[in-house]
């Protein structure tokens, strides 16, 4: 019987050790390889093949929620089970966004990490249902733009407007409709709000 | 000889003093001190007869002459008695004159040196009379009562005109003594009393009157006739001069009333067409226009007409029955064309002109005698009497548009000042009855400058209200702005205070993740403990060194949080506090030119971690003595170094993942977090040197710039 073929993607050295040895201990899985950043994942993905990958959200170089993308739209047929401290963030949104299948919190990663792989190797998803409306709205925050995303990012340096047209060779009247449209989709008021939303969701990088 | 020259001296001396105060004895003299003016006063001693004592004792007045008829007033001491007209008297006073040039002769004290009978009146006409020959004297004339009034300035006397041929002089009575004695008018009256040319301090300059002394002094000749209008009617001759007609005595006029105006004044037309102007006596009510009366009074004219003065009226008995519908003239004829002057046209008086002009000027006074106001033609302005009716003013207003229809008048002087060439001064209108006043016009409201002052307002509003929102839509701009600036900075703010809390969340969640670690070995171990005794002992065991490794982490944190050791602003203090932990002998050199500032929190802490791992490296497994730590910034990244004398190392073998976290692998990690990059240069028995480098992110550097 073929085991199943693991790929651990995590920058955290004592959690790759840690999920080496659970998956060792069984008697169907196998670890094939570790990648310590999103990069290292999506080149291991795709010379291993793995049958599921054990992917952290917040590593260097490429976030997890990318590398799923990647190696999701490249090879629809690995599992991809996140690996999170928390339930809630946007990143996580944008990774079951991107096709991962599966959510495994750190904290009970030694309870639930042999389970949740057998589970989704049948076909099965495995993402709590309280994470699943959480989700559905972060999405929704997770849908601003990459455009959109400049804008605030240069409205929280509370830049005005006339300032960020400058800055991005628009007209005025288009940020206004940017910034109305992000308004809309965060769900918010005004600027100050729409700004201190993004970086509690830390939706900018400062 | 000179004690007499002194004495000569002081006496001129004394005698010019005193010659000040000087002593009047004669009337020639008093009347020369009089005469001259000039305000002074000097003291009188006199002899005269009395001539006459004033009708009223408050007046205290006294006229006195002298043997060869020189008159003088005087005023006695209240205290003293009254002397009686015909006593010779000594008299003793003060005579002054005031600042004012009035003379002011007061008797202090007087002496009867011998009584006598009352003193002859100079029988005298009063055409005869002169203010300069005859002022003071005691005169007795006679003449006819035309009319009677209170005096205006004293109202304790009473005037009767009287009037001889063609002189009118007023005999002025007092009240209190005389009683009102209007019943004398029309009588003829013989009266003595003093003549005199000023009668109070208030007019200055008088017409003469004549003073009685009492009732006595005022004898009927003729009483008045019972029939006050039983006087012959006016003259019809043409021609007379106005001597002749002065001197004529009362006339009566039967006419019908075409206007009255100014209170006092009334225009009568006789039933042969001769208009008549009739200026009633003091008391005497105004006639009705329309009425039919009898007038009678003196006659007096302006040479253009006979005219009656201080007259009395009553309505006519027989009146004419049908009044002729008369129909107003255009004010056209009026005038005539004298090659291209206007004249007035004589005839004019008394017809009934029709005017439209425009109302320039309303009466200014509340003179209910005199109530006119003035109306522009365009060509010329006529005044418009409305005395007798004073409601029409209330309708008008300055600007309205009026017809008039008003009986004309020819405003005439009377040529007295011209010696007998009298003029045509102009034309006056009469309004009737309130009927002959129409408005036909209101000004309008606007008028030029009113209207552009309206109009200037307005726009000044409108500019001002512009500049006003303008004003106000900048502050809110600028308030707006200012507000969400604050607000972003103040969301911005608050997050970045919350970088320590970073740092914790950090260290907290990477303990968290080797806490899961161990327990992932810890599962593993658990399972295997009964089928695999040995798997089982080995991962134990390496839970166990990763635990230990936990706690190590933990101490330093711990360590470095109550040491402050991330407070301190001098990284190279923060380095060796930090470093302190080693408790070793070695010697460390710490040289860190880097600012504080310019390091985020969790950078801070990395470093502090790599160069304790390195340092505490050399010193336990290179046996090194020395350490030099060496670090500063450079555009866009911090470098530093610790470089050690200890034995050195094979960097391929010192990879142990039992260190776990630590280690080089450690380092590498946390480098790996920051993009930062690690070198080692290490020879067995040659030193270490490991060099850092870290990244400034971009907006720690816009931050801190």
């Amino acid at each position: 019987m073929n085991k199943t073929r693991i790929l651990i993607a995590d920058d955290h050295m004592l959690m790759r050790m840690g999920i080496s040895a659970l998956v060792t201990s069984t008697k169907d899985m196998e670890i094939v390889g570790e990648a310590k950043n999103g990069r290292q994942a999506v080149e291991l993905a795709n010379s291993l093949k793995p049958n599921v990958i054990i992917m952290d959200l917040m590593m260097p170089e490429m976030l997890g929620s990318e590398a799923t993308k990647a190696i999701h739209d490249a090879h629809p047929e690995i599992k991809i089970v996140i690996l999170t401290t928390f339930g809630t963030s946007v990143e996580l949104a944008k990774a079951v966004t991107n096709g991962a299948v599966g959510i495994l919190l750190k904290d009970k990663v030694d309870m639930d990490l042999v389970n949740t792989i057998r589970f989704v190797v049948e076909g099965n998803q495995v993402i709590p249902t309280r994470l699943l409306e959480q989700i559905e709205q972060d999405k929704a925050l997770s849908n601003l733009t990459d455009r959109q995303l400049e804008v605030l990012a240069s409205v929280a340096q509370g830049q005005s407007n006339s300032d960020i047209a400058k800055q991005f060779g628009l007209s005025e009247i288009t940020i206004k409709k940017h910034l109305s449209a992000i308004f809309e989709r965060l769900g918010v008021a005004n600027r100050s709000e729409a700004v201190a939303l993004a970086l509690r969701k830390q939706m900018l990088k400062t | 000889m000179r004690y007499v020259c002194f004495l000569s001296l002081v006496l001129t001396f004394v005698s010019a003093v005193v010659a000040d105060e000087q002593e009047l004895h004669s009337f020639a003299e008093i009347n020369a001190f009089i005469e001259d003016a000039t305000p002074r006063s000097a003291s009188f001693e006199l002899t005269g007869k009395v001539l006459s004592t004033s009708p009223l004792p408050e007046t205290r007045e006294i006229i006195l002459s002298d043997s060869s008829g020189e008159r003088l007033q005087l005023f006695r001491l209240l205290k003293l008695s009254q002397p009686q007209p015909g006593d010779t008297i000594m008299a003793f006073g003060i005579a002054n004159i005031s600042k004012n040039h009035e003379p002011y002769i007061c008797m202090n004290d007087f002496k009867v040196i011998e009584h006598g009978p009352a003193p002859e009146p100079l029988a005298i006409r009063l055409s005869e009379m002169n203010a300069s020959a005859h002022h003071l004297a005691l005169v007795r004339t006679e003449g006819v009562v035309i009319d009677t009034f209170p005096d205006e300035i004293d109202r304790r006397y009473m005037i009767l005109l009287l009037k001889d041929k063609k002189v009118v002089v007023p005999v002025s009575i007092a009240r209190d003594a005389f009683c009102d004695r209007s019943d004398l008018v029309d009588a003829t009256i013989r009266v003595t009393g003093i003549y005199r040319r000023t009668v109070s301090s208030v007019r200055k300059f008088a017409w003469p009157n004549i003073t009685p002394r009492s009732p006595e002094d005022i004898e009927v000749i003729t009483p008045p006739p019972k029939d006050p209008f039983s006087a012959p009617p006016i003259e019809k001759r043409l021609y007379l001069t106005s001597e002749e007609i002065a001197q004529m005595s009362k006339r009566s006029v039967v006419g019908e009333v075409l206007a009255t105006w100014a209170g006092d004044r009334a225009m009568l037309r006789t039933e042969d067409g001769q208009i008549v102007n009739i200026k009633l006596a003091h008391g005497e009510a105004l006639p009705r226009c329309g009425e039919t009366v009898v007038a009678a009074g003196q006659p007096e004219t302006d040479l253009f007409r006979i005219n009656l003065t201080a007259a009395r009226w009553k309505t006519a008995a027989d009146a004419p029955r049908a009044k002729t519908e008369e129909s107003a003239a255009s004010v056209s004829t009026a005038f005539w064309d004298n090659n291209g002057l206007k004249s007035i046209n004589g005839q004019i008086h008394g017809a009934l002109l029709r005017v439209r002009g425009i109302v320039r000027t309303l009466p200014a006074t509340d003179n209910t005698n005199d109530l006119r106001f003035t109306l522009d033609t365009g060509d010329m302005s006529f005044s418009v009497d409305v005395t007798s009716n004073p409601e029409i003013i209330d309708t008008l207003q300055i600007g309205c548009t009026v017809q008039v229809i008003g009986r004309c008048i020819l405003l005439t002087d009377d040529g007295r000042q011209n010696y007998g060439s009298a003029k045509i001064k102009g034309i006056a209108l009469i309004a009737r009855s309130p009927a002959d006043v129409v408005v036909l016009n209101r000004p309008s409201w606007w008028t030029m400058t009113r209207l552009t002052v309206v109009i200037s307002l307005l726009l000044a509003a409108l500019v001002g209200v512009y500049i006003w929102n303008r004003v106000l839509q900048n502050l809110v701009n600028r308030r707006g702005r200012e507000l969400y600036r604050e607000q972003v900075a103040h969301a911005v703010a608050e997050f970045k205070t919350d970088e320590r809390t970073r740092l914790a969340v950090e260290l907290h969640d990477s303990l968290s993740q080797a806490l899961s670690g161990v327990a992932c070995h810890m599962a593993v171990g658990a399972e295997a403990f009964d089928t695999d005794p040995k798997t089982a002992r080995h991962y134990l065991a390496t839970a166990r060194k990763m635990l230990n490794s936990c706690r190590t982490e933990l101490r330093q944190c711990l360590f470095d949080l109550r040491s402050d050791t991330l407070e301190e602003q001098d990284f190279s203090t923060a380095i060796r506090k930090t470093l302190g932990q080693l408790e070793t002998s070695a010697s460390i050199a710490i040289r860190f030119n880097v600012p504080r500032q310019r390091l985020k929190d969790t950078t801070a802490h990395a470093i502090l971690a790599i160069v304790r791992e390195l340092t505490g490296n050399a010193i336990r497994h290179g046996n090194a003595t020395e350490v030099k730590i060496a670090g500063c910034i450079e555009p866009g990244r911090i470098l530093f170094s610790v470089k050690d004398n200890g034995c050195g190392f094979d960097p391929e073998k010192c990879d142990g993942p039992i260190q776990g976290h630590f280690g080089l692998e450690g380092i590498r990690n946390r480098l790996e977090k920051l993009d930062g990059t690690f070198t080692i240069d290490s020879t067995p028995g040659d030193g270490t040197k490991a060099t850092i480098s870290i990244p400034l992110p971009s907006s720690q550097r816009q931050e801190n710039s």
